[in-house]
Order: structure tokens, then sequence, then C-alpha cells
């Protein structure tokens, strides 16, 4: 077809003598050459068109493999390095780099994965394994004759942070981010900064009164001179993408400008709508009785705290992580201040860290009783008693009761899927934020320039809250102290001599890095290209076949496909 | 790029994709979801077994289930052998039927019809109305059935021009709806009556090779 | 040039030749042109014939000369997919009213072709008899001049027939989805009355269903009860947010009566933002939904969740308020309402016009006794209760009669049960709980006493020619009279608006069956700012007829006090 003759002509093929692709073969050590054999999938690696150079290294990764390759591309004027050896994850920007160096475009550069793909998951034959090997290497030879040269796309970061919710993590993250000098807009939700913490009595471990310290941090918010605070305020729109965000709050039609946004909107504890006879007044829940301590006038003499009312059950399978916490803080204070009778009523206990621990220990200390109960047998409650099946007695006990308090965990916000909805982040199935990663990018969402903290991604204790906070806002200032951002050119390129403005693609793509523009053969559609994250959806979607995706092309994997069923002499 | 594999001689495709909700790009694995979907029901109207296309999805901590899928359908696709054996098509048919699919996929019309999708869902059309899951699955499934037929008989009428009685026998479509489909195709400008075969007319394409793309 | 001072405009109907023609021939004479053209494109039938006769002429030779010079008059306005809705005398004038359809495809298109390609809604090609397909979307007009695309989208059969057109197709594949708030959403916007109507519509859109073709008809009712439950029960659970009608308008409105015509115009307004005060007479709201329907047809609880969501949006509902002669329309002016509805409904009871009528005692009519019952009276009201009609109050009167208790309740009907107007299962209902129901039997002459009813002649009859109610009439068959005893007679025969409590002056226009004459498109009665609808225009009908014209009217009084 005439349209792909096009499109392949921009590769240097067309240039006549075809590209020179060199073949690295990285042993890892033993954890590919154990399994297969190198020496042949290399032997083999040099029969293949266009390839001019092949090499076997125990470790391409290691400073003498990345010189050898630069070496090799000067040497042999290779155009095109392919690497067979690990995953792109570790070690594609160590091959990148090592191309540019030796003044090759890095985009001209392809990873063939022959670790996890081949040697590790067909350790048990070594042919197949080998056998295996040469396909792999034969697609992705294949597919780096097409490679095009791409350079980085910058774009400009606006200095400005928006921090959605002003609780306890909303807050750090503004008072953080201002005090590294950024400008700071913290929208919350409620009349009054806080957040959750503000109706709690004292902070575990400390001992501290919640009220003093969330007072004393909202007023630093709000003589903080580069921070504005919205409040009664909600975040109603979101358009942009990383380094200019531009968000439309419901307070009216101002538009804020940011050039990263952290979500912390923190949760809210499940009301035990019918669960455990709860009354408000003798089954009440935890965050019922901070407000009791609160008023520090009704006392109760006999204490029942129960935990994991509602959480870790079937369809809420999570820990809630901060109750026990908060019940052990709690019936330390109940036996100080009303010298009460108090039993916590657990499932598991967990106290992670060193004062946490301790504070069980002094909970013990101070008379208060631990009783076990298992998820099929829960305490039976009636007027005057809770009876109890222990696990450990094996038998039942009856503790009487004038207060019981229910631990329901923390729950997401109900606005979390709207918000998600808005700014095109995900939450998971309970409704919580999802990260990026979890281990690799814990504060950041796959979407470039929004990060998350505190509670809006898991019940977190005030601590960790301070910790997400703190590094929420550290993340952020990365990009916004750059002043630029640098993307991966992985984008979609529009040709608007067959696009027909139809907006499809506009509405489809999850990045809303599409526009419309009026041009004078009317209406096209053009990639914004810091904010396309080059995932595809477009181009799979146009019927004019007018999109397509830069490093990903049809040519390319075409090619890679095609080689795949290529029968071996 | 599925009908490629198969078209090079696949006979079977495995497409792993992220959980639902833990796509790396938002939703785009409900799309490609959407996309295997109809993949899966035009094979399916190609008399194709559409088991030779696995999805699965799941996260990528999860390599345990990663090796008991791709086990799975190994031995699934195994049992199916090359494709075409099990489900009873020759070679030049299976061509056939594979490039029809191709071009189904990649015409105009599915692409428009999967690209509205979430928004007939969601949104709903231009006069407001939303779509029922079920409502959806029907528009698809009459509009990939037309689809497909159209394409098979172009792809047919490339390799020879024909009644449309032995159209029929060929493609296993009702004469009369394929009349129908005919008369379709030549208001398209896509086939014409090339002669007259005794009392049966003969279906050529037309169009100075213009394709429907 | 004439006088300009002189107002030169012109609308010509119609975008066929003559059409054509006369909108040119008033424009070159400087008059200011709108023409306006129900279907989608000019020409009419002088594009679909290819040659005009006798000398076959082609006819687009002539049409697109013409079309070509309408479109490009600079005094010609062309509204295709446009019909007059109304016209009416202004000051030296007419005002010509238009109804615009939508143009489903709109200026944007260049006619670029690829709807054609790709459209995949296949509908039955009628001009081809099925031979071809075609798609909804369609290219009408020579394609060079004028031609133009359209596409064919119909309203779903069961949407049609809704008096208020809820969007059936929606909420019913809503509620198949699981999503119900938003379907009982999509029935709200539409029906201020869900969990009644959910009950005791007569749901004309079941009895259109295609599916019923195949089977049965989809249940569209009961999901509306059920969606309507759903909403019931989020209320309880306090989960249920109200809307938020518009801004505050700060304009009284009164609304008589509490039915469902009254309750939807103050429903409607509420949203708007207009103030609505509803004047109730009785102590109870809902009208005839409470004081007419009986509780096992509709319980109570269900009509006060309805009417306490209304209640939410605003509205103030004044009970043991009638409008009498003392306190009267004017005197709502002078309170400061700018607007008054009168649903006032259709409370008196017909008479049957049958010898003895008015000489013994032991008569009630329906409305009177259901009313009476409906407000806590359960004493039995006779021994053997005679129920004359075939409505559905007849059958509610005989089945309340039955539940009090009395002995032998008998319904008399005069035509057979194929034309009975009552629903066929409340029918079925009556018959299975004791109510004997002769059929082709009217009333003769009553029998009485001592003053006191005792029974009723009454004659078989049989079905003649079609009367002008499109019904066959019943004629009586000589010598087949018989007797039924009863110590009460129920004549359930119709209803009118009981308007005694207008005074002498009232200035209303007054149909000859004492409802009030309006514009049926408005709902405005010849008195300025005074809207009335429901049985008080129509006599007995449904509740759903009664939204319908609330909507009406309130959308009319929207516009009336918009005015500056």
């Amino acid at each position: 077809m005439s349209k792909r003759k096009k499109k392949g002509s921009g590769d240097s093929r067309a240039s006549g003598d075809g590209p020179r692709i060199g073949v690295f073969v990285c042993n890892c050590g033993t954890n590919i050459a154990g399994f297969m054999d190198t020496e042949d999938v290399a032997g083999y690696s040099a029969t293949l068109p266009n390839v001019v150079f092949v090499r076997e290294n125990l470790y391409s990764c290691s400073e003498a493999g990345v010189n050898d390759i630069k070496q090799a591309i000067i040497d042999n004027k290779l155009d095109r390095v392919v690497v067979a050896a690990c995953t792109p994850r570790t070690h594609e920007p160590t091959f990148r780099a090592a191309c540019k160096d030796a003044g090759l475009n890095p985009y001209h550069f392809e990873f063939v994965n022959i670790r996890e793909h081949c040697s590790w998951v067909h350790k048990e034959d070594r042919d197949l394994a080998t056998l295996k090997a040469r396909d792999l290497i034969r697609m992705g030879v294949a597919r780096s004759a097409y490679l095009e040269p791409m350079e980085p796309i910058i774009g400009n970061v606006v200095e400005r942070a928006l921090v959605v919710g002003g609780g306890i993590s909303g807050m750090t993250a503004a008072l953080e981010l201002a005090a590294r000098g950024f400008e700071v807009v913290l929208i919350e939700r409620q009349k009054h900064l806080g957040g959750l913490v503000k109706s709690l009595y004292e902070i575990y471990p400390w001992g501290e009164k919640a009220a003093d310290y969330i007072n004393g941090l909202a007023s630093r918010v709000e003589r903080n001179s580069k921070i504005r605070v919205l409040k009664a305020c909600e975040v109603t729109d979101v358009r942009g993408y990383v380094g200019k965000y531009e968000v439309t709050v419901s307070s009216g039609d101002e538009t804020v400008v940011a050039g990263i946004i952290v979500v912390a909107t923190g949760a809210r504890p499940l009301l035990p709508e019918g669960m455990f006879g709860h009354d408000s007044r003798r089954v009440i829940t935890m965050l019922e009785l901070e407000a009791m301590l609160l008023r520090s006038r009704s006392r109760r003499k006999k204490v029942v705290l129960m935990g994991c009312a509602g959480a870790r059950i079937p369809g809420r399978f999570y820990c809630s992580r901060i109750c026990c916490m908060t019940a052990i803080k709690n019936a330390i204070i109940m036996r100080k201040k009303w010298k009460a009778d108090v039993t916590v009523l657990y499932r598991d206990l967990m106290c992670y860290g060193v004062q946490n621990e301790t504070m069980l220990v002094d909970a013990k200390k101070a008379g208060v009783r631990f009783i076990n109960y298992s998820l099929e047998n829960p305490p039976v409650i009636e007027k005057d008693t809770v009876t109890v099946s222990s696990e450990i007695l094996g038998r039942d006990l009856k503790v009487p009761v004038d207060l019981l308090v229910l631990s329901t965990p923390l729950v997401p916000q109900d606005t979390n899927v709207a918000l998600s909805k808005i700014l095109k982040v995900p939450v998971d199935e309970y409704g919580f934020f999802l990260e990026a990663h979890v281990k690799l990018r814990p504060l950041d969402f796959a979407t470039d320039g929004i990060f998350v903290c505190g509670t809006a991604r898991w019940p977190a204790s005030i601590r960790e809250c301070l910790e997400q906070a703190i590094g929420a806002a550290s993340r952020a200032s990365t990009y916004l102290a750059r002043g630029e951002v640098e993307v991966e050119p992985i984008v979609s390129v529009i040709d608007e001599e067959e696009c027909r403005g139809c907006g499809l693609c506009v509405a489809l793509c999850p990045y809303g890095a599409i526009e419309l523009i009026d041009t004078e053969k009317g209406k096209k559609a053009r990639t914004i290209d810091v904010a396309c994250k080059g995932c595809g959806t477009c181009g799979a979607t146009c019927y004019r076949h007018a999109i397509r995706m830069k490093h990903y092309s049809d040519e390319q994997l075409g090619a890679q496909i095609r080689a795949a069923f290529v029968k071996d002499p | 790029m599925v009908m490629d594999a198969f078209i090079e001689g696949s006979d079977g495709v495995f497409v792993g994709a992220c959980k639902r909700g833990e796509c790396h790009y938002s939703s785009g694995n409900l799309y490609a979801e959407g996309k295997m979907d109809l993949t899966r029901r035009l094979m399916r109207l190609a008399g194709i077994n559409a088991g030779r296309l696995g999805m699965r999805m799941m996260s990528s901590a999860e390599g345990n289930k990663f090796t008991e899928f791709a086990t799975a359908f190994q031995a699934e696709i195994t049992e199916l052998g090359p494709l075409g054996r099990s489900e009873g098509i020759s070679k030049e048919d299976l061509a056939i039927k594979l490039e029809a699919c191709r071009r189904a996929l990649a015409g105009r019309k599915l692409r428009w019809v999967v690209g509205k999708v979430v928004e007939f869902k969601e949104k709903g059309n231009l006069y407001g109305e939303v779509f029922t899951e079920h409502e959806i699955g029907r528009l698809l499934e009459e509009t990939a059935m037309d689809e497909y037929r159209l394409r098979e008989i172009l792809e047919r009428l490339k390799v020879k021009p024909q009644s449309v009685k032995t159209l029929a026998s060929e493609t296993g479509t009702p004469a009369k709806v394929l009349l129908r489909q005919m008369a379709d195709l030549r208001k398209m400008g896509l086939a014409d009556i090339q002669e007259l075969d005794g009392d049966s007319a003969v279906w050529a394409l037309a169009g100075n090779g213009k394709t429907y793309e | 040039m004439s006088d300009p001072s002189a107002r030169r405009e012109v609308v010509v109907v119609g975008g066929g030749v003559s059409g054509l023609k006369a909108a040119i021939e008033a424009a070159d004479q400087g008059a200011s042109v709108t023409l306006v053209e129900e279907s989608p494109f000019l020409g009419d039938l002088l594009l679909k014939e290819g040659r005009i006769p006798p000398d076959g002429f082609p006819s687009l030779c002539l049409s697109s000369k013409l079309i070509n010079r309408v479109v490009h008059h600079p005094g010609i306005r062309v509204l295709t997919n446009s019909s007059v809705k109304r016209v009416s005398k202004t000051d030296g004038g007419i005002k010509v009213s238009l109804k615009r359809w939508p143009a489903r495809v709109n200026e944007a298109c260049n006619a670029c072709g690829e709807c054609l390609m790709v459209c995949p809604i296949k509908p039955y090609d009628r001009f081809n008899e099925g031979l071809m397909l075609r798609t909804a979307i369609d290219f009408a007009g020579p394609r060079d001049f004028g031609g133009i695309y359209n596409i064919e989208k119909e309203t779903p059969a069961c949407q049609e027939k809704c008096p208020v057109h809820i969007d059936i197709r929606k909420y019913v594949g809503l509620i198949a989805g699981g999503r119900y708030e938003e379907a009982i959403k999509v029935v709200r916007d539409k029906n201020p009355l869900p969990a009644v109507c959910g009950r005791i519509c007569p749901h004309p859109c079941e009895s259109v269903c295609n599916r019923g073709r195949q089977d049965e008809a989809v249940a569209i009712d009961a999901l509306k009860r059920f969606v309507s439950d759903y909403e019931i029960a989020q209320r309880q659970a306090g989960k249920f947010v109200p809307p938020k009608p518009k801004k505050d308008r700060k304009i009284k409105v009164a609304v008589v009566g509490a039915g469902p015509a009254g309750l939807t115009v103050a429903h409607d307004l509420a949203l708007e933002g207009f103030r609505p005060t509803i004047f109730e007479a009785e102590s109870v709201p809902g009208g005839m939904l409470h004081l007419g329907i009986p509780e096992y047809r509709l319980p109570r609880d269900i009509i006060m969740n309805d009417v306490a969501y209304i209640e939410d949006l605003g509205v103030e509902i004044k009970y043991n308020t009638p409008l009498t002669k003392k306190f009267t329309v004017d005197d709502l002016f002078k309170q400061g309402y700018k607007a008054i509805f009168m649903g006032v409904g259709a409370y008196e009871g017909l008479k049957m016009r049958v010898e003895g009528e008015d000489e013994y005692e032991g008569f009630l009519d329906c409305i009177k006794f259901l009313k009476r019952v409906n407000l806590g009276d359960k004493s039995k009201p006779g021994d053997k209760v005679i129920v004359i009609g075939g409505g559905n109050s007849a059958i509610d009167s005989a089945r309340t009669a039955i539940r009090l208790g009395c002995d032998e309740v008998t319904l008399l009907y005069r035509r057979s049960r194929k034309e009975m107007p009552a629903n066929s299962w409340e029918i079925d209902a009556a018959a299975e709980e004791g109510v004997k129901i002769h059929y082709l039997a009217a009333p003769v002459k009553i029998l009485g006493k001592q003053g006191k009813v005792v029974g009723m002649k009454c004659t078989r009859m049989r079905l003649g020619k079609l009367d002008a109610s499109g019904r066959r009439r019943p004629i009586p068959i000589e010598g087949s009279e018989f007797e039924v005893e009863a110590d009460l007679i129920v004549p359930a025969v119709s209803q009118r608006p009981d308007i005694s409590f207008l005074p002498e002056e009232h200035g209303f226009e007054i149909s000859r069956w004492n409802s009030f004459e309006v514009d049926t498109s408005t709902g405005a009665t010849n008195r300025p700012g005074i809207y009335s609808g429901g049985d008080a225009v129509t006599g007995p009908a449904t509740v759903i007829e009664a939204i319908q014209a609330g909507h009406i009217a309130a959308s009319a009084m929207k516009e009336y006090l918009s005015q500056p």
C-alpha cells in the first residue's frame, strides 16, 4: 500500500545501503549463559539481515560492556544497536546513554529480553531456550531496522503547586512546598482546615493534644504568604498536563494554574450503620469516643473497645492499620482519666514500630485487658454485657459493659471516584487512590506531575501522613525546581493531511493529550506532546489511520510479528 | 496486529493485560479488552475458533498467574492444532477469511463504532440516550456481522467474479441476505454486475480497484 | 419600493415548487421572507419525480434553479425541519410560532459522505420493500445543490405513547444495569409522582411495547415502581439528596388543588425557582389519588412520599383552604400571587337520568362514596349495593363496598366487557372478589318503598352501530327487563368539575361540561395569568394525563412569569 511506503521512507534503509545493525548478546554471568547456548545465539544473530556486527559480553551493562558497545558503534559505523540481555526497566537508560555517547540517536537502540522472557522461564530446557532466544533476537533485529531517531520533548513548568485537601497531609505538603519557595494553592472541601485530626483528642504516641497540633499547623498555613487557601471549595475540572494543569474550582469562575498537583483528600471512618447495635450512646465509634474525651464531662466505668469492626471482613479485606494503636492509646487515657475497667477485644493486634509496641506494654501495665476473638465468632452484644468467645482460652467470657467502642476502619472519601475521573488517575477496588507503583513510585500517580499522600491512599498514622506529605512535596519539587520537564518522545503523531477532525481520538484520550485546532483546511487533531503518554488508544481508534505511534509504529511492530514466523533454514 | 499474527501463521495469540483499574495507561486495558472482544466476534463469524485469541488480565506482580495462563493457553492451542484444521477450513478459505477479519478490524466502520462505545455507555449519544451493555453488545454484533460479510464478499470477488449463488455456498450466508449486501455494495460503488451467465448475474469488483478502507 | 414604514414580513409555508416560487416573488418585491418547510430539504415532490409532464422536462432543471435562487436570495431566510405551531393575531399583523426540529446534522457538515459509509444502524428500507440495505443516516435531494444529510430517528413506541414521554428505554436499561439512582432520575425528569404512577398508571406504554408482539410487554410500570421503592428506601436511610431548585426568583404562584396536576405544576415551578403555594380544600394531599382511589390500590404512604419530595423543593401546601365565593382567585392575586393554576379536578358525579332517581333516598354517587371511605368512614353503607358504570371508579366503588362488608355488590355496565374502560386486571380482581357483574345491562327505573330505594329495574342491551365515541351504541332489548334488589345505588357514570365555588362574576369561559375552557397547548384560561389542567379541563382521566397537563401549564406559566 502506498501509505506504508510513504511512512517507511523516513528511515535510513531508504538511503540505499540498508541499516547497519550491531547485536550484543549478554551472558549476564550465568543468568543467561547458564541456560542457553549463547555462542549459538550470537552466531545465529550474525546471519540475520543487515546485521554487520555481533559481540557476546559477560555483562553488557558493566563498564567494559558499555565501552565495548560504544567502540563498536564508532568502529563499525553501526546505526542500530540491539542488546539481548535483561529487562528495559533496569538497563534501557544505560544502553541508550551509551548510544548517545557514541553519537547515535538513543532511540536507535532496541532491547531484547532474553533473561526474564527466556532463560529464567525455560531453565529446564536448554535447547528450547536457545531456539527462543534466536526468535526473540530475530524479532528485535527486524524491528530495529525501522527505528527512527527522536528527540526528547521539553515542556515548561508553572512554578505553582495545587494541594487538594486541607487535612494534616495536605497542610504539611503545602508548608513543605512553600518552604522550598514555591507558590501553593490549598483547596479544602470543608469550611475550615484540619481534616479528621481536628476531631481527635490526643495523638499517639506523644500524648499531645490533637487540637493544639492541628490548629498550630493550620495557623502556620494561613499565615504563610506563599500559600493561598481556598476553603469550602472543590475541584470541578482539570485540564492540561504536567507543568501546566488548569484547574477549575467550585468557588467561582477562577481557574488555578499549577505545575503539579498533590492529592491529599484523606479518608473517613466507616459509619457503622446497624452494626453491633451502634446507637451513638452506649455503642459508639472510636471517633465518637474521641469527641467524648474532648468534652471530658461524661465518663463511663466499664468500657469495651472492639477492633476490626467492619474491617478485614469479606468485601472489605484490608486492615485499617491505625485502629489498634488508637484503641490502646484511648484505653490508657480512659484508665487514667476515668479510672475505668477497659477491655480491648481484638482479632490481631498490630503495633508496628518501637514506640507503638512500647505503648502496648504500657497499656498492659496499666491494667487494660486484651481478649482475642475470631471473625467466625464475633462478640455478642447485649445490654450490659459483651460475650466474647476467647480464641486462647477456648471458652466464652462475659465482660460487663456500659460503653462499647467500635474501631471502624477508615474508608475512602465518597468523592474519590469523581475526583479520580477528573484527574484521570486510578483508584483501587475500595476507592482509595492508587499510586503508580507500590515500590518504585509510591507517592506518584502514573500520570506525571500528580502525587498522592496520606490517607487518600491507605489508612495511615499521623506520622506516616507527615512522612508521605513531606515525600510528596519533595517529589513535586523536583519538577517545580527544574522549571521544565523532559518527556519521552514516545507520543502519537497525527497526519494532518489524513485527519478529518472528527474528534474521536480527542474524546478517547485518557490524558486529554489531543486537541482540535482550526486550520485552513478545517478542524484537525493535534497531539500535545508533553501530555501524551504514548498509550496508543488514539492510533487504534482513528478510522483514517492518520495517527501513528512514534517508536511503536505499525511498520516496527509489523516487522517484529513477521519476523516471529520466519522459518529458519 | 493480532490478525497480522494469525495471517503470518500463528495458531494462537495470547494478550496479557493489567487488571481492570490498574492499567499503566489509565483505561487502555479496557479499550484493549473491547477490541479483543470485537476480534473474537469476527473470528466466530469467520468460523474460526475464538479460543485461539486468549486475553487474560493480571497484575505485574502476579508472575505465577502468568505462568498458569500461558501454560494453559499453550495446552489449549496444542490441542486445537494448526489454525484451520480444527475448524475444517481450507488454506485458501482461511487466507480469505483472515484477510476479511483484518480488513474489517482496520476498517472505518468498526473503528467508529468501537471508538464510540465508551461515550455511548457513559454520556449517551447525540440525543443523550445512554446505551446499556446489552444494547452495545447487540449493536457490535450486528455491525460486526455486516462488516464481516461485506469484507468476505469483497475478498472473494477479488479472487474471481462470481454469482450470488456461488458466493452463498462459499460463505455460508443465505442468498437472500447476500443479495441485499450486493445491492448495498453496488450502491457504495464497490461491486457491480459484470455479465449475465444464463439466469444469474456475475458480480465483480468495481470502482477501478478503489478499495473500501 | 412601497412605504418603508409598512411591515413587509412574509412567511411562506411549504418548500415545494409553489412555495419556492412564492418566496422568490415576495422577496423580489422587497419583503423579507421566511420560508418554512417541514421536511429537511426543499423541492418536495419535484425532486422525487424524474420528469415533469406533459413534455417530460427534467424536474431537476426547474427545482434546482428555484432552490438555488431561494437559498442565495438575500431576502429569504430558509427554515427547514420546521413546522407551524400556532398562528395568532397581533397588533396589525400575524404572529407565527414555529417549531424547529433539531437539525440532526448541523452546519458543520461538509458533505464528506463518511457518515453514509460508517453508519451501523440499518433500518428496514420501506422504499425498496426491504430489498436494499439502507442506513439511518440518509442523503436526500440532488447531490450538487440543496441536498442534505439527515438522520432518521425514531422515538421508541413506549416513549411516544407515554403522555409525558418518559425516556423509558433509558430507565429500563439503567435498571437492567443496576444503575438505580440514575434510573429514578430519568423517571423523575418527566414524572413527579413516580411511586404513585408505579402503582396505578394504566401504562399505555406497555400496550405498544414491541416485545409484546414476541411474548409479553416489558413490565415498564412495575420497573418504575421498583425504582421509586428504591428511592423511598434511600430516603428512609437518609441517603437521599433532593435536587436543588434554581435560583430563587421570589415570585409567588398559587396552585389550587393538590391533585396530580396541581402537584406537577408546583413541582415544576419550584424547580424553576418560583415559590408555589398549594391551596387544598381537603385535609389530605393528592386529590383524586387520595379521595378517589382506594387504599388497597394505592397505599397512602406512597402518596405521602411523592408529596414529601415535592414539599422538599420548597412547595407549601395549605390544607382545608378551599376557594369559595368569599375567597376567590381575585383575592389570591391581591395576596401577591402572580399566577394561578386551577387544578380543582372533577368531583361532581353525573346523574344517570333514570326514572325515580330523584324520588328516593339511597343514592350515593361514586366520588362521594369513595371520598367518604377514603377520609376514614369505614362503616357499611348498605347490605345490597348496585354500582352503575364501567370505569375504574365504578370498579373501585364495587371492590370498596365488598371490603366494607356489603352482602351483595352488583355492577351494571351497558356495553360488553370489551368496551369497558376500566383496567382489565381491575375487572378480573372485582369478579374474583365476588362482585356480580352484569354486562350489557342498564337501569330502567328505580324501585322504592316509603321514600327509600329497594331495588332497580334493569334491561338487557345489545350493541348497535358505532356512536360518536367510537364505541358501539347499546340498544335495549325489548322485554328483557329484570330486577335487582338494593338498598344503595352508586352511580359511577361520569364526573364533571364542581365549579360551585366560583362567584357569580367569575369571568371564566366554562364549557357545557362545567370544565374550564383552555388553550390546550398552554393550559391558559381566558383570564390572564390563570391556567388550568387535569380533570378540571378534561373531565375524569388518568393521573399521567393530569401530569402531562401540569407540565404544559407549568412551562407556559414560567414563560408568562418571565415576561418583564
